[in-house]
């Protein structure tokens, strides 16, 4: 492979990093326990009679372990390394579970688990804690070279960064919806009517942006000195580099590639993301939650807005990537990019489930003499089942919610005939992406309905 | 809002958070400028320019030994003028560098080459020159010897200046010896100067030089005790050794550096030691003035210490600084071994040959060709990782890793090549290969492991299964070398099969042909089965036993007669005269030498041995002459030991002696040459014949002699007859749906189907009863199918799988395709494209012991690197290639893949086999290739790229440099060169003034010596910094009468054959083949020998071709003194195929093209016979072009001035007008002019004493015979005969032939003969002997009238016969 490495090679490369990084990671704990400890805001962890054990020492602990662990690192040598890195079986274990499948449902799982156990993980202790885990993670994982080249290559080190920044925004916001919703609990004002958080344009938002504008300046200079851009070839359309990926913003949109037409998830999709993000003021009814952080107040929109955010957007972009290799094949976390991997792929499209696997028959085909219009005919007979899934999809579904939910009811009497079907179609389409992930690695299903006389595939 | 001091965040706070990111920001901005300013290129920059400087400075010492190093280092202001003036330096400081600095970054731009951007040609630009900024510096007054050579370490020994106690005044300069008593002996330097320093060495006294100057002052010191001064040190080392130290080194500050070397110093003349004299046996000795010597001229730098050298140890003990070293230096009495380090390392040193690369008088100017060009590596990075460099080997790839972050660089498509491929990109413009041979322009071979490659493709065929070719449309590579069947293929063809052969041994020699013949170039097709596990193991032990069979079953069916017509071609029936010539000679070498009497046996090994089957083949009974042999020379053919083992028929002996007869009579394709073989006639005392024998048979008999190892070919197992049916239907699978498959398998294919079925399926055609096709008789169950039907089915299919056609001509198989991939652009082939497979896991499971050292190599490169300047020990070498290649295999890159493709062709197919039908597997067979000949093979295949970067640059030679190409490539062919010397050895060397003696004095015509240019007799009387001389001498060592090399002690003895000798003291003898220059003096050929003394020696070139003949000196010596015990040694050559130098000056083309197609014996002195290669016309005609394009003369025309009537009329007229002609016409009755010249020729004295003229033969011994004056007049051009007539010697020095016609400038008639013989001087003597002979038919046919003829046949019938009444 080209850019290969000898693993003790490798070791000795990676050891300045571990060193650096888990001396930093134990400072922070450090920094941590003393800000808490001066703070005197430590959550109490058990009481045993009149000792009360904090969260001090715990935080002191991990910065020693880190402190440990960098010491250990030192040298890059290979036994020493080993004791800081993931064993085999749980790496093993890694690459399973983040099998597409799993790891969507995974997501799906995790998110609701957030969710409902909100209150527990807003928690500053249990942030930390998690926050904590995952630089654990991070750091155990660093001794694999197949990770290591995928976190660490230039291009994805500030995809690694903006993980961490979303994941303490998602915090923040849930923090202060779950304060919030305490507070209207009890009757007090939220935190936003407290502050009122009114500023002045000079000197309070010239000056912060001043130094925002400095400070942002330092870092670009320390992050292209220490990460300096690499000299590629010159691009050769003929000679594409393998995996060709679209910048990360854009991971979601290829990764959708994978499921739909081109024109589908190029196009419409796009689209419907943009027009649906810009009717949400008008189709929402809800006059609470305005102006501070709810989640009680604004349940159904917090659940769909994270749910099409994080679970398909920030997770596709995950997958592209992290777990999309060469060929645009699936890899686990720690397996190697190997551009021969070969996945025995044979998509098949839901007409060809139904007429040969189901009844056993061949497909409608037009006789040889048949006119445009009798073709027409025996295409739509042959794409039935798909038309008839998706028509009862799209018009049974909304029907059925609103029959069977009284939600959904109350949320079509508040809206009304029109808002609501715009509305459920969004939803509908956003969901219809997951189904069909799901049916594309489960069933091999390339699409519901393909007629490619008509270039329609969907 | 309205406005209040109030704010929201506390400003103390923001201050201080504002006044952190300032500080951030100032950071790193510094850090940004530091990183700027520390960027490896401009440190380079700054070190190269520090070098530069030093080394002007240094310089400048030379010219002004007091300068001082005051400019040594770059200042950043100037105070001479009592004020600081900012410099030019002060521009390579911080921040200042990035405003128009002397350091910057260089652009070259190759405007004429291109880079393919697959999208887009775009132009080339490098900047490589950035960091290897002294690329292109030469030495000042040099043209081409690098300023900066690469970093090498040398030992050298000097002489400290001896303070001496000469006691008399006005000591004449010369040569002092002194002895132990504290007296300096004055040796005349004159008399014998090798001898006093022999004398010298052997008593271990000191020896200097007293120089003029010091011979008119007065020496007043006593020996050993320096005198008393108050001078520096630094002085003192100056007056003692003639350096000076230089306070700093040039890289690393403590690095003690020469900075002055004083001219005719004891430093100056330091001498090298390379290699330690060794004594050795007076054999070897001997035998190594034939058998080495470097291809390569020595290195042209003068010797000597030199300023930028560093000492690293002196007599032994490591230098630790400047201190102790001087300290170190000035102690010692006696000689010092110094050990330097000379050179630069990269990317400071400059470019090695510089005459061919980079320089500006080079072919390959960096201006026009820049970098990667030929690099290959991403010329646009100025950083060392990015610009993809490549290492040579895992230790040094480690070392680059460790100092320069170096990476496998997955950014860029053609690294560059690593050094050990560096000659591949030569193909690119160069994709004929063979005009990379050396020329005498650049004598030292361009790309010696590339033509090696070239070689063993051509050899070995691989363009017999691969397409090759350098370029596209259509300009192939091995130009002749393209299709299969139309040229030469490599192996015999199997049209012809030999009867004597065996089965047996057909089958032993397919299963493993090396177990016959370990020299074989056959690759082995079978038994590979290292990578075979389990079932498909046991179907290849099966199957492959059946395909043998069935090969060797088809080619004994296709068996034809060969066609008598073809044999023809060329060959000539000898003369009879020329047969009497031969057959009755009495003196013949194996005539009266016992032969006769003894057996065949022993009369067919002098034949092999002295008729030139050496030059082809080997055999082991003549092993000694592989010693003569280039170490990497091919054997163009098959050896022939123990070759009854494997003709074993009845008739083997007389199929092999008619097969020497005529080879291709027997295989028209053959390159075999027709040896002209004739019956030799053997006489006793009193020249009656008593037996006659066949040289043929004789030979026949000497090779069947029964072998010592009687090898029994090994047994297959016996036929597999269900196997063969199975094997069968698999084949059929390809061709039939599997039902007809098992249908025809049993039954046959139905005759109907003739036109349908490809030519191997034929084999299975249903046949009557007569073997003809049988049509209408396929019916199920009517016929069944013959085993040996099914054999030939499977043999047809196991040729056609395993591409036998690519080396042999096969009947059935005359169209057949290339079963290989074609190579053509093997050199860019996306790896991703090649198929790996499991090749790690099999390298894993099977080579565990070899990866071991491979690793152990990696893991140790300290250990493995051995001192620079010491040649690297062949099993390191090999280590570290085995640990390259494996490494490149495990990242799979085109270099690694193709290593293991042609160390284990097979071995990509470990575990993949399970999946693939039998007929799928991979075939190419494993040839017997060494670790070094696979290099050589790929630096060619690396090279191929399909694509010439530019065509303008396509290396296009002129037509005469083209003529002399494509001869080269066509003697190569034939090796011509085994036989003939092409080129002379060239002896280099260094000597003291005075050394040679001029060449006697000689009044010869003058056109006889080659004139010298003034500059080329100034240039060889410059001496160095020693005050040595150099030369280079071509020619051969003079040999002594038994044939040998005549070579003397230092006590003027010959060697004794079992005493031991040091190489260095011998005093050798030259015989100049060619006029050389020494001390300003001219010395031209065949004016008797030089002596030269083995210490003069520095490098020693052998000669280029000749082999066989160096071998066989000593031997027909003795054969020919058997006979004639006074037979001369020295003229062996003259028995000998001849030389080659100048034939084309000296021959005539038309009759070389003649001679080549049907050459016919010409000088009966020589033992051998130039064979009949039936050349096609166009071949002769190249070879003719070659030896004129050589020689500078015309071709392929020439016109002979001398055969002119007007100007013969004119000779004639002007002989007639001389008085003396006049006088003597009244006593000679002949006045024609020619005639007078006959008498010459025809004078007891004179020509007829050895020459045969015409029907006259002197009846001399063989030796000393002449070639026949008759035919000069075809043979020769008329300026080579004069010069040839005048001076025999200085053509050719070894020649018995004396002066015909003295030259006496002041001597009446300018000396000649007689001028009753022929009157006039003897210029006119000459020139009408030249005229005769350049006009002999002329002459001849004025003494044959036919007029008369008719006159007298007239008398008879009359030619108008009147009417009959």
């Amino acid at each position: 492979m080209h850019g290969h490495l000898d693993v003790n090679e490798f070791y000795q490369d990676i050891s300045g990093f571990l060193v650096g990084y888990y001396l930093a990671l134990a400072a922070m704990n450090a920094l941590a326990a003393w800000f808490v400890w001066r703070r005197s805001s430590a959550t109490v962890l058990c009481r045993c009679g009149r000792l009360c054990v904090t969260t001090v020492p715990l935080w002191l602990l991990t910065a020693g372990m880190f402190g440990l662990m960098s010491a250990t690192a030192v040298g890059g040598d290979a036994a020493a390394i080993g004791r800081i890195s993931l064993p085999q079986w749980s790496q093993k274990f890694l690459n399973v579970a983040l099998q597409p499948t799993w790891y969507t449902l995974g997501t799906f799982a995790a998110l609701g688990l957030l969710f409902l156990a909100r209150r527990f993980f807003v928690r500053p202790a249990v942030a930390w804690a998690m926050l904590n885990l995952a630089f654990f993670f991070l750091g155990l994982s660093m001794t694999d070279p197949d990770f290591a080249r995928i976190v660490g290559k230039p291009d994805n080190v500030p995809i690694v960064g903006m993980l961490f920044l979303l994941g303490f925004f998602t915090w923040l916001g849930a923090y202060r919806a779950v304060e919030n919703d305490a507070r209207i609990a009890r009757g007090e004002p939220t935190i936003e009517q407290r502050d009122c958080e009114k500023v002045l344009v000079w000197p309070d938002l010239v000056y912060i942006e001043l130094i925002c504008m400095v400070a942002v300046m330092a870092l670009l200079i320390c992050w292209s000195l220490a990460l300096p851009a690499p000299l590629e070839q010159p691009a050769d359309p003929l000679n594409t580099p393998n995996p060709s990926k679209a910048p990360w913003y854009f991971l979601g949109l290829q990764e959708m590639l994978v499921y739909f037409d081109p024109w589908m998830s190029g196009v419409v999709l796009p689209v419907l993301i943009i027009l649906g993000l810009a009717a949400i003021p008008y189709l929402d009814t809800n006059k609470l939650g305005n102006g501070y952080y709810t989640i009680g107040q604004r349940r159904f929109a917090y659940v769909a807005y994270q749910f099409g955010f994080l679970a398909l957007w920030i997770s596709l972009i995950v997958i592209g990537t992290f777990l999309r290799g060469p060929n645009w094949s699936y890899f686990g976390l720690y397996e190697t990019w190997d551009v021969h991997k070969a996945a025995n792929l044979e998509n098949v499209t839901l007409s060809e489930y139904f007429w040969i696997r189901l009844l056993h028959t061949r497909r409608p085909l037009a006789p040889d003499e048949a006119g445009t219009m009798l073709r027409m005919v025996y295409v739509l007979f042959r794409e039935l089942p798909g038309l008839l899934l998706l028509t009862l999809y799209f018009l049974g579904v909304p029907w059925l919610l609103v029959k069977l939910s009284k939600f959904f009811r109350r949320l079509y009497d508040q809206m009304g005939g029109v808002r609501y079907a715009v509305m459920i179609l969004l939803l509908l389409v956003m969901v219809l992406l997951p189904i069909k992930m799901l049916a594309r690695w489960t069933g091999n299903l390339s699409y519901i309905v393909s007629i490619p006389e008509l270039r329609l595939n969907l | 809002m309205p406005a209040t001091d109030q704010t929201w965040y506390p400003m103390k706070l923001l201050h201080r958070v504002f006044a952190l990111a300032s500080l951030a920001l100032l950071a790193a901005s510094i850090w940004l400028l530091v990183q700027d300013h520390r960027r490896p290129w401009k440190q380079y920059q700054r070190t190269a320019n520090r070098i530069a400087g030093r080394m002007a400075a240094w310089r400048e010492l030379e010219f002004d030994p007091n300068a001082g190093s005051r400019a040594a280092e770059p200042r950043y202001f100037h105070f001479e003028r009592g004020f600081p003036l900012p410099d030019s330096k002060l521009l390579e400081l911080p921040i200042l560098d990035a405003f128009n600095s002397p350091l910057r970054i260089e652009n070259l731009w190759a405007e004429g080459l291109t880079q393919d951007y697959h999208f887009r040609e775009v132009p080339r630009f490098d900047r490589c020159t950035t960091c290897h900024t002294a690329m292109q510096k030469t030495e000042p007054g040099s043209a081409d010897a690098p300023a900066y050579p690469r970093e090498h370490l040398l030992q050298f020994t000097v002489t400290p200046n001896v303070v001496f106690d000469i006691r008399t005044r006005g000591v004449a300069p010369g040569w002092f010896v002194s002895v132990p008593s504290g007296r300096a002996v004055v040796a005349d330097w004159n008399v014998r100067p090798q001898a006093i320093v022999r004398n010298a060495q052997r008593q271990n006294l000191r020896l200097g030089l007293v120089s003029a100057a010091a011979a008119d002052s007065t020496p007043t010191a006593v020996l050993g005790k320096p005198p008393v001064t108050d001078a520096s040190p630094a002085r003192l080392l100056d007056d003692r050794l003639g350096l000076r130290v230089a306070d700093e080194g040039l890289l690393n500050p403590h690095d003690v550096t020469i900075a002055y070397v004083r001219p005719a110093s004891p430093a100056a003349a330091a001498t090298s030691l390379a290699a330690p004299p060794a004594a050795q046996p007076a054999e070897r000795i001997l035998l190594d003035l034939f058998q080495t010597g470097d291809a390569k001229p020595p290195v042209p730098s003068a010797p000597g210490l030199r300023a930028g050298d560093v000492l690293l140890a002196i007599d032994g003990t490591p230098v630790a600084d400047r201190e102790q070293a001087i300290g170190q230096l000035l102690a010692s009495e006696k000689d010092l071994v110094l050990t330097v380090r000379r050179g630069l390392p990269h990317p400071f040193s400059s470019h090695p040959r510089l005459d061919l690369f980079v320089g500006e008088l080079s072919p390959h100017k960096m201006s026009e060709f820049a970098c990667s060009v030929c690099h290959e590596g991403q010329g646009s990075a100025t950083d060392f990782k990015w610009a993809s460099h490549a290492p040579n080997d895992p230790a040094q790839r480690k070392q680059w890793r460790d100092r320069h972050g170096w990476f496998d660089n997955p950014f860029w498509d053609s690294p560059m090549l690593p050094r050990r491929f560096i000659e591949s990109s030569c193909v690119k413009c160069h994709p004929r290969v063979v005009d990379l041979q050396p020329s005498p322009r650049y004598p030292q071979p361009p790309a010696p492991k590339l033509l090696r490659g070239y070689t063993l493709l051509r050899t070995y065929g691989c363009y017999g299964c691969h397409e090759i070719n350098g370029q596209q449309e259509g300009k192939d590579l091995p130009e002749d070398a393209g299709i299969p069947g139309l040229q030469q293929p490599p192996g015999p063809s199997l049209r012809y099969l030999n009867s004597s052969v065996s089965e047996a041994f057909w089958h032993d020699w397919l299963h493993d042909p090396r177990r016959f013949r370990p020299a074989t170039r056959m690759p082995r097709s079978f038994v590979l089965r290292e990578h075979l596990e389990g079932s498909s193991r046991h179907l290849a032990e099966r199957y492959e036993p059946l395909e043998i069979r069935g090969i060797v079953a088809y080619l004994h069916a296709h068996v034809q007669a060969p066609e008598p017509a073809l044999a023809s071609v060329g060959t000539t029936a000898t003369a009879d005269s020329e047969r009497d010539n031969r057959v009755e000679d009495p003196r013949s070498p194996l005539a009266g030498h016992g032969i006769p009497a003894a057996t065949g046996t022993d009369r067919g090994r002098v034949l092999f041995q002295t008729r030139g089957c050496l030059a082809c083949h080997s055999h082991a009974a003549f092993a000694d002459a592989d010693r003569f042999r280039t170490p990497d020379e091919l054997v163009i053919g098959p050896e022939l030991s123990n070759l009854a083992d494997k003709l074993t028929g009845e008739s083997s002996r007389a199929w092999l002696s008619d097969f020497l007869r005529r080879p291709i009579g027997h295989l028209p394709t053959t390159i075999m040459p027709d040896l002209l073989l004739e019956p030799i006639s053997h006489r006793d005392a009193a020249g009656q014949v008593v037996s006659v024998s066949d040289p043929a048979e004789d030979l026949a008999e000497f090779l069947l002699q029964p072998s010592a190892t009687e090898l029994q070919p090994q047994r297959l197992p016996d036929l597999d007859e269900a196997g063969l049916d199975q094997l069968t239907l698999e084949y059929l699978r390809g061709a039939f749906h599997d039902s007809k498959a098992a249908e025809y398998v049993q039954h046959g294919i139905p005759a109907d189907l003739v036109d349908t079925l490809r030519v191997a399926e034929r084999e299975l055609l249903v046949r009557d009863s007569g073997g003809e096709p049988a049509p209408g008789r396929g019916d199920r169950g009517s016929t069944r199918l013959s085993v040996a039907q099914k054999l030939r089915y499977v043999g047809s299919k196991a040729i056609s799988k395993y591409g036998c056609f690519g080396c042999h001509d096969i009947p059935g198989f005359e169209t057949a395709k290339q079963i290989g991939p074609p190579l053509s652009d093997w050199g860019r082939k996306d790896p991703k494209q090649l198929a790996f497979e499991h090749i790690t896991d099999y390298l894993s499971d099977h080579r565990s012991g070899s990866s071991a050292a491979a690793g152990a190599v990696e893991a140790s490169p300290e250990a493995a690197k051995t001192k620079a300047g010491e040649a690297d020990s062949d099993e390191a070498d090999a280590g570290k290639a085995e640990a390259y290649f494996r490494w490149q295999l495990v990242t799979a890159s085109r270099i690694g893949f193709t290593y293991q493709k042609l160390a284990e062709p097979r071995s990509y197919d470990y575990r993949v086999v399970a999946q693939k039908a039998y007929h799928d597997r991979l075939r190419m067979p494993q040839f017997p290739f060494k670790a070094a000949d696979r290099e050589a093979i790929m630096t060619l295949l690396l090279g191929l790229v399909a694509k010439s970067p530019a065509e303008k640059y396509l290396h296009v030679p002129d037509s005469v440099r083209s003529a002399i190409i494509e001869g080269q490539d066509l003697l190569d062919r034939y090796q011509c060169a085994t036989c003939h010397v092409l080129e002379p050895q060239k002896w280099h060397l260094a000597y003291q003034p005075g050394a040679f003696r001029p060449q006697p004095e000689k009044p010869v015509f003058p056109w006889v010596d080659h004139p010298f240019r003034e500059d080329e007799l100034q240039a060889s009387h410059q001496a160095d910094a020693r005050g040595l001389l150099h030369a280079t001498l071509a020619g051969m060592p003079t040999l002594a009468d038994n044939g040998r090399p005549l070579v003397f002690d230092d006590c003027g003895d010959e060697l004794f054959e079992d005493e031991d000798y040091l190489p260095q003291s011998l005093e050798y003898l030259f015989q100049l083949w060619q006029p050389a220059a020494l001390e300003g003096r001219e010395y031209q050929v065949g004016r008797g020998t030089l002596t030269v003394f083995g210490d003069q020696v520095i490098a020693r070139q052998r000669a280029s071709g000749g082999f066989l003949a160096q071998y066989l000196l000593p031997h027909v010596t003795e054969l020919e003194r058997a006979v004639n015990p006074n037979a001369k040694g020295s003229e062996a050559w003259g028995w000998l195929p001849p030389p080659l130098l100048g034939q084309g000056a000296k021959v005539q083309p038309g009759w070389l093209h003649d001679y080549l197609l049907a050459p016919y014996a010409i000088r009966p002195a020589s033992l051998m016979r130039m064979p009949n290669y039936h050349l096609p016309a166009a071949e002769a005609r190249v070879l003719v072009n070659y030896f004129a394009a050589q020689d500078g003369v015309d071709f392929p025309y020439q016109t002979v001035d001398r055969r002119n009537r007007t100007y013969l009329q004119q000779a004639q007229a002007a002989y007639s007008r001389e008085p003396s002609v006049e006088a003597a016409l009244a006593d000679a009755p002949d006045p024609d002019r020619l005639a007078a010249a006959m008498r010459i020729v025809t004078d007891k004295n004179y020509c007829i004493t050895c020459h045969i003229v015409g029907d006259f033969d002197p009846r001399t011994s063989d030796r000393a015979k002449g070639p026949d004056l008759a035919d000069v007049y075809k043979r020769f051009r008329p300026e080579y005969l004069r010069r040839w007539l005048a001076e025999p010697v200085s053509v050719l020095p070894y020649t018995g032939m004396p002066v015909i016609v003295p030259y006496q400038d002041a001597a009446p008639h300018q000396g000649g003969v007689a001028q009753t013989l022929y009157p006039g001087t003897s210029i006119e003597q000459l020139d009408a002997l030249v005229d005769l002979l350049m006009n002999f038919d002329v002459y001849t046919r004025r003494r044959a009238p036919v007029a008369p003829l008719v006159e007298a046949a007239g008398a008879a019938p009359a030619a108008d016969p009147a009417p009959q009444e």
